[in-house]
């Protein structure tokens, strides 16, 4: 009995006295990706190239292998051009960006490095408009 | 018998007694978390660069006393986690009546320069300051900002003797390099691509490109000439397609590569006007006593 009194009267001063709990507690946390996948890319209105684009990607780009050298690759790069302009002049910039994916000699120290491993070549540095040209610095990753 | 319960008591009492004292004592709050205590500990995060729980701290004490050395640090740390537009502001709340209100507005110039807003950087400049008597130091900062602009430049000879002997010369050399900075034609670059494929990307110095465009273009025009002249029009219109495919995209190409190779050239001279300037800390004094 006297144990217990005893327990009883001294466990409300530890209580009282740990007044900081609050700063131990579980802390809500999202753990989900806040960035876009690799590939993935904004769609807007190009649902039908879109399905062709999934239909290269699942038929022929996956077994293929993913060999494309740049960010985003060439067929989100000709998808995303689309849906940024028109389709004839996207289709100029595919041409540009095939040409130079083929680059015989593989001079592709002119790209910025992208977090990814691979050459970061914006859909913006292509559009014809010279004031939305961005160079990246050579020394850092992109992300 | 008595006398031996007596004692037990007696312990029992003191053993509570000192028990509740230690207990109470040893999570006082509110001396922990005084504001000197945070002052202090704020002050050892900014120094060892833990910049966010600094700001904590800071802002907690701010919040009951008005302290702009406290504020100065807040804006600083802002700064120096290179969140200028935030630093920009936090600094402009130091008042006029504050020791550190010239500091401040050395720091509002510096952040406005960091963050390239050159613009805003020569106007709030001209506001502070009446034109004819703009102090050294500041004139320095607003001529080689100029430099970073995309505006006519000034007179050579009025534009560098502001600055000091030093100085004069790196400054005379980075005049001269964008006055005449080497931009290449993209209107050129499209029409030596529409004569000869290929040309124009290695006039923006993308050679492997170049060379590239031209063995496509020329591969699939041989081809489709080949296939017309032997009957076989369906190959032969096939061919044609593919090489004006590679045509029409390496005209187009070489106005872009030479775009990006302007942005490039713009790029790097940049690049170096802003290492000189930081090499001299903006040409501002810099703060003081910030770590004892």
């Amino acid at each position: 009995m006297k144990i217990v009194v005893f327990i009883l009267l001294i466990s409300p001063i530890f209580i009282s006295a740990q007044t900081d709990w609050y700063r131990w507690g579980k802390a809500n946390i999202n753990y989900s990706s806040q960035q876009n996948l690799a590939n993935e890319v904004p769609k807007k209105n190009v649902s039908a190239l879109s399905v062709l684009k999934d239909g290269y990607s699942f038929f022929i780009s996956d077994l293929d292998g993913d060999n494309c050298p740049f960010y985003p690759t060439c067929s989100s790069f000709y998808i995303e051009s689309i849906s940024e302009t028109n389709i004839f002049k996207a289709t100029l910039m595919f041409a540009d960006r095939f040409t130079r994916d083929s680059n015989l000699f593989k001079t592709h120290e002119h790209y910025p490095k992208h977090i990814s491993g691979r050459l970061y070549d914006p859909i913006g540095n292509y559009l014809l408009t010279d004031s939305i040209v961005v160079y990246y610095s050579r020394e850092e990753f992109i992300k | 018998m008595v006398t031996t319960r007596l004692k037990l008591t007696a312990q029992l009492s003191t053993l509570i007694y000192l028990l509740t004292i230690n207990s109470l004592f040893a999570q006082n709050l509110d001396n922990l978390l005084s504001d000197k205590n945070r002052i202090a500990f704020g002050n050892y995060l900014f120094c060892e660069h833990d910049y966010l729980r600094a700001i904590d701290e800071f802002d907690f004490v701010l919040k009951t006393q008005w302290d702009d050395s406290l504020q100065f640090k807040i804006a600083t740390s802002y700064y120096r986690m290179m969140l200028f537009d935030r630093a920009y502001i936090e600094f402009k709340k130091i008042q006029v009546n504050s020791l550190l209100f010239k500091q401040s507005q050395y720091e509002q110039y510096r952040t406005l320069f960091m963050s390239n807003n050159y613009v805003l950087l020569q106007k709030v400049i001209d506001n502070s300051t009446s034109k004819s008597e703009i102090p050294l130091e500041l004139l320095h900062l607003k001529n080689s900002s100029i430099l970073l602009r995309d505006i006519q430049l000034p007179l050579k000879n009025g534009f560098i003797s502001a600055f000091g002997k030093d100085d004069r010369t790196k400054i005379s050399e980075f005049y001269d390099w964008k006055y005449d900075l080497p931009y290449k034609s993209p209107a050129l670059a499209t029409i030596m691509s529409a004569i000869i494929p290929g040309s124009g990307k290695i006039y923006a110095e993308e050679v492997g490109d170049g060379i590239t465009a031209f063995l496509l273009t020329g591969l699939f025009t041989y081809l489709a000439v080949d296939k017309f002249q032997n009957n076989h029009n369906s190959s032969g219109w096939l061919y044609s397609s593919i090489a004006a495919f590679f045509y029409a995209g390496n005209v187009y190409g070489s106005a872009t590569a030479v775009q990006n190779y302007n942005a490039g050239i713009k790029f790097n001279f940049d690049r170096e006007v802003k290492i000189f300037i930081n090499d001299r800390n903006q040409f501002l004094p810099t703060p003081k006593h910030l770590c004892n």
